[in-house]
């Protein structure tokens, strides 16, 4: 009892996580798939459930609670969707390994296991993509960015711990910062190396499965170390908020000009990273705006993905060229009308519209860049109202307009719908409660990491 | 301290209680609850009643017991703070409602107006496959716009302002099976996120320049600190942000497209309550914005030219709903003149007369061309009216194409905006394939290196074999 009081069971949490996704990695094994499509599904369930369990209790103690919470939620969110039978099993596991990974990431603090972890989350790329299809194919550039990330890590690692390249401390923590900052700069594929992400969305059949992959690891290794790194360096700081800020206008301009739903989503999603980015080199101010921004983004980029992983499975990917293109509109909300409704919801959250988890964090970016530069919240209001133009074109394209004759009633099913409803109570309710409950603690704290008290104390 | 609770406590459920319902109502719908038209009918009804009584109590008790401040208005200003999110140590989001005559009225109005315009919709809408989606974006716009009128800080006012804005855009294209409202519908969108950004950074702006938010709907008076720069910066932003709401020059052509949505919202939205956002935004922040003469200048100036520019091109319109459409921006543009000459009073009368004419007008026009044959039974007098001289011909030319404003704007904003797009979109592809075709190069340049290795050493060991 005394234990559990003391938090002291919180060491376990990594190890939990694990565990969790190796029970739907049982379902990978031949002879399993064997089972009826029904207790394949139940495991699954039930594993994704060990895993939010766990979390659940390990964010009431834990600094990265939210981030365990919110990623854990959003794996059982997919596991769920997911379609019974075993020919999806690989799928699952696909979709349990990286949230498990990022899970570990989240709970351990020593920096070799968070490699070990950051590296596998990517495991499922290098597999092929995490597709329901058995399409694998996945960009030549991607995987590159991946792996240079990896590698980035490990020499932020490496030169953290290493003392003998006769550098002062103060530049070897510059420097090691510095690879930290690459390795997430390369794995969110913040401008310039967004390209590689739009092939890799263009070409991977579950775009649901992106932000799980890329955002949350990347997202909390950026706050770890981009606020100490802006703090310590004056031009650096400049230089990422400009480039951010710059790349928050072209990213709205690039996302008007897409005609597909999977590029619309990087790009809107590479444009509020990059807000992110900008406002993690202001200090203190920034950091708190940047991780409410970070958290209230990932769960609508999460949601929108959602939606149109589950308009591919209905409809396919190749009919998301614009009505401009056609003359008319997709007319898809007379087919699936809970879907259309569903996806609307999420469209709007993804625009930060009142009620949902992107309204709060607007007041707090805005007071944040404008500390730095009033003319930078110009120029990334004007990025933010081309993109929410983009993402409510998309939904009107693909909805809206003449209804297809020859097409099925093909709507929500009820696991979906139960799916969608744990979405949009996170979208609803994380809006209120992750400001007051969760960003209240001192960015320092957080944003010096382990290896680097250690080589203070050096 | 306790009739000052209830005040607000009834006022937060006029605007909470209808967000309530269309929340349960739609999500009823996503589950699988197929709502029948009485139950939709009446517990919108019912919710929407419940609401304005709520909101007339309020109007009341805030009569009866005036606040203790020495004030010749019958209404004096009632602030109350609900609470504020606070993030960390500087950034907070505050819930701030504020209730003096100006809100009452406005509020009161709008609660008969909604009540009215609810009642004609339930017979327009039978049998209309989208019949819950109407009463839930109803619902919403009536919280929304309650939530304008009532705002004491730009958050609350903002998030307000979103939801009127987003009920209009989804009420436009409302009969989404047809391509021209849909399309409408975006276009109309653009324009309202255009205001909502430009209201933002007015907020923004002036958050920045004075400590204190609540100025900025005359909650408190502007203190004398204040950076005179940034304030004239927010007042051009805020005037943006009215002008586009409120379908002033050079935002009117949305507001002709804006009738393609069903008779009772287009009543409700563009006859009455929305279309007045914008006047009701600059008639609150009047009190900071009127020191400046540029902006009121501006301010009457954009209300001079819309009126002019509604009047001209009104009487050119073959349809009834067009032809209110220009008619209420004439009106409009004369209330922004109204109050950029300082008539509070007179303008806040004309919005209140102009809101109620209007949506008479409007629930009126489906059966128009009835009536005008019946007028003509009647009277046996031809009574179309006429329209323009032969000798303002360039003015008929001019008003007939609307004065080519969609043309000004597809040249000057849509055209630059789409090139931009594309031109961004097609550099990113560019770049990015000149990059991955350099990358693939430099790999295949490697792999061949390595197998050239590999063949050289396999061919020393043959070599040395031999």
């Amino acid at each position: 009892m005394n234990a559990w009081l003391s938090g002291e069971f919180l060491k376990y949490f990594d190890f939990v996580a694990v565990v969790a996704a190796l029970i739907p990695g049982l379902l990978a094994f031949e002879s399993f798939q064997r089972q009826k499509n029904r207790s394949i599904w139940l495991v699954t369930v039930a594993g994704a459930l060990v895993m939010v369990l766990a979390v659940v209790f390990g964010a009431m103690q834990a600094d990265r609670g939210p981030w365990l919470l919110i990623t854990a939620v959003t794996a059982f969110v997919l596991v769920l969707c997911c379609s019974r039978g075993a020919k999806k099993a690989a799928t699952i596991f696909k979709l349990m390994f990286p949230a498990a990974a990022a899970i570990g990431f989240f709970t351990v603090t020593q920096p070799l296991v968070q490699l070990l972890y950051f590296a596998a989350a990517t495991l499922p790329i290098f597999c092929g993509d995490a597709s329901e299809s058995d399409h694998h194919e996945i960009p030549l550039s991607y995987l590159m960015l991946q792996i240079a990330s990896v590698v980035f890590f490990a020499l932020g690692i490496g030169l953290a711990k290493l003392t003998t390249f006769g550098l002062d401390q103060k530049t070897g923590i510059f420097i090691s910062e510095s690879c930290f900052v690459t390795a997430a700069w390369l794995r969110l594929g913040l401008f310039p190396f967004h390209r590689p992400l739009v092939a890799f969305a263009t070409k991977a059949s579950m775009p649901a499965v992106l932000p799980m992959m890329f955002f949350p690891l990347g997202s909390f290794l950026m706050m770890q170390h981009l606020p100490s790194l802006a703090g310590g360096n004056a031009l650096a700081a400049g230089i990422i908020f400009w480039v951010s800020v710059a790349a928050c206008l072209h990213h709205g301009f690039a996302a008007l000009g897409r005609r597909k739903l999977r590029t619309s989503l990087v790009y809107v999603s590479s444009l509020l990273l990059s807000l992110m980015t900008a406002c993690l080199t202001i200090n203190d101010l920034g950091f708190m705006a940047g991780e409410l921004l970070a958290l209230t983004v990932y769960t609508a980029i999460f949601g929108f993905g959602l939606g149109i992983w589950l308009i591919e499975r209905r409809f396919g990917t190749e009919k998301y060229l614009f009505a401009e293109n056609q003359g008319l509109g997709g007319g898809y909300a007379g087919l699936a009308p809970r879907l259309a409704g569903g996806f609307l919801f999420l469209t709007l959250a993804m625009i930060a519209a009142p009620f949902t988890v992107g309204f709060i964090a607007e007041n707090a970016w805005m007071q944040t860049l404008g500390k730095e530069s009033i003319f930078s919240v110009f120029v990334v209001l004007l990025g933010l109202t081309l993109a929410s133009a983009a993402t409510f074109y998309s939904y009107q394209a693909f909805f809206l307009g003449p209804q297809k004759r020859s097409a099925i009633q093909c709507d929500l099913m009820v696991r979906e719908k139960l799916a969608l409803c744990i979405v949009f109570v996170v979208i609803i309710f994380a809006g209120l409660g992750i400001p007051r409950n969760l960003t209240q603690k001192n960015f320092e704290d957080s944003s010096s990491m382990d290896i680097h008290s250690n080589h203070q104390v050096q | 301290m306790l009739i000052e609770a209830s005040i607000f406590d009834f006022l937060a459920i006029a605007i909470g209680f209808p967000v309530i319902i269309a929340l349960i109502l739609s999500l009823g719908f996503f589950l699988g609850i197929n709502w029948n038209e009485k139950t939709i009918f009446n517990v919108s009804r019912a919710t929407v009643v419940i609401s304005s009584v709520c909101a007339l109590i309020a109007a009341m008790l805030a009569l009866a017991f005036p606040v203790d401040v020495i004030s010749t208005a019958a209404m004096p200003q009632r602030v109350h703070h609900f609470g504020s999110v606070t993030f960390g140590n500087n950034l907070e989001l505050d819930l701030t409602l504020v209730f003096d005559s100006f809100a009452a009225l406005f509020t009161l109005l709008g609660c008969f107006l909604i009540n009215l315009v609810g009642h004609f919709s339930a017979r327009y809408l039978h049998r209309d496959a989208g019949y819950l989606r109407f009463f839930v974006w109803y619902l919403l716009f009536f919280a929304g716009v309650q939530t304008v009128y009532m705002a004491g800080n730009g958050e609350v006012l903002i998030a307000g302002w979103e939801i009127v804005g987003l009920s209009s855009v989804m009420l436009v294209g409302f009969f989404q099976e047809r391509v021209r409202p849909v399309r409408n519908a975006w276009i109309i969108f653009c324009v309202y996120r255009v205001c909502d950004a430009a209201l933002l950074l007015a907020i923004f702006l002036f958050s920045v320049a004075s400590t204190d938010a609540g100025a900025f709907l005359g909650v408190h008076k502007l203190a004398t600190n204040a950076n005179a720069t940034l304030v004239f910066g927010a007042g051009i932003c805020l005037v943006i942000a009215a002008a586009g709401k409120s379908a002033q020059l050079p935002f009117s052509f949305w507001l002709p497209k804006a009738m393609e949505g069903p008779t009772p919202s287009s009543a409700i939205f563009y006859g009455a309550l929305a279309v007045h956002c914008g006047c009701f935004l600059l008639l609150r922040s009047q009190q900071w914005w009127s020191e400046y003469m540029i902006l009121r200048v501006s301010i009457i100036l954009i209300g001079l030219m819309t009126a002019l520019y509604g009047s001209f091109v009104g009487r050119t319109r073959s349809d009834i709903k067009n032809m209110l459409a220009y008619a209420t921006l004439a009106q409009v543009g004369l209330i922004f003149m109204e109050i950029g000459f300082g008539f509070t009073t007179f303008a806040v009368l004309h919005m209140a007369g102009h809101t109620m004419m209007r949506t008479y007008q409007l629930l009126k026009s489906p059966s128009a061309l009835r009536e005008h044959m019946n007028m003509r039974k009647g009277t046996s007098v031809n009574v179309a009216p006429t329209n323009f001289r032969p000798q303002a011909m360039w003015i008929y030319r001019l008003s007939l194409a609307q004065g080519y404003l969609d043309e000004w704007i597809d040249a000057w904003l849509r055209v630059p905006l789409r090139q931009a797009s594309t031109h961004a979109a097609r550099w990113d592809t560019f770049s990015a394939s000149v990059c991955e075709q350099r990358l693939a190069r430099v790999l295949a340049f490697l792999l061949r290196k390595q197998r050239a290795c590999l063949v050289d050493t396999r061919q020393k060991k043959a070599r040395e074999l031999s």
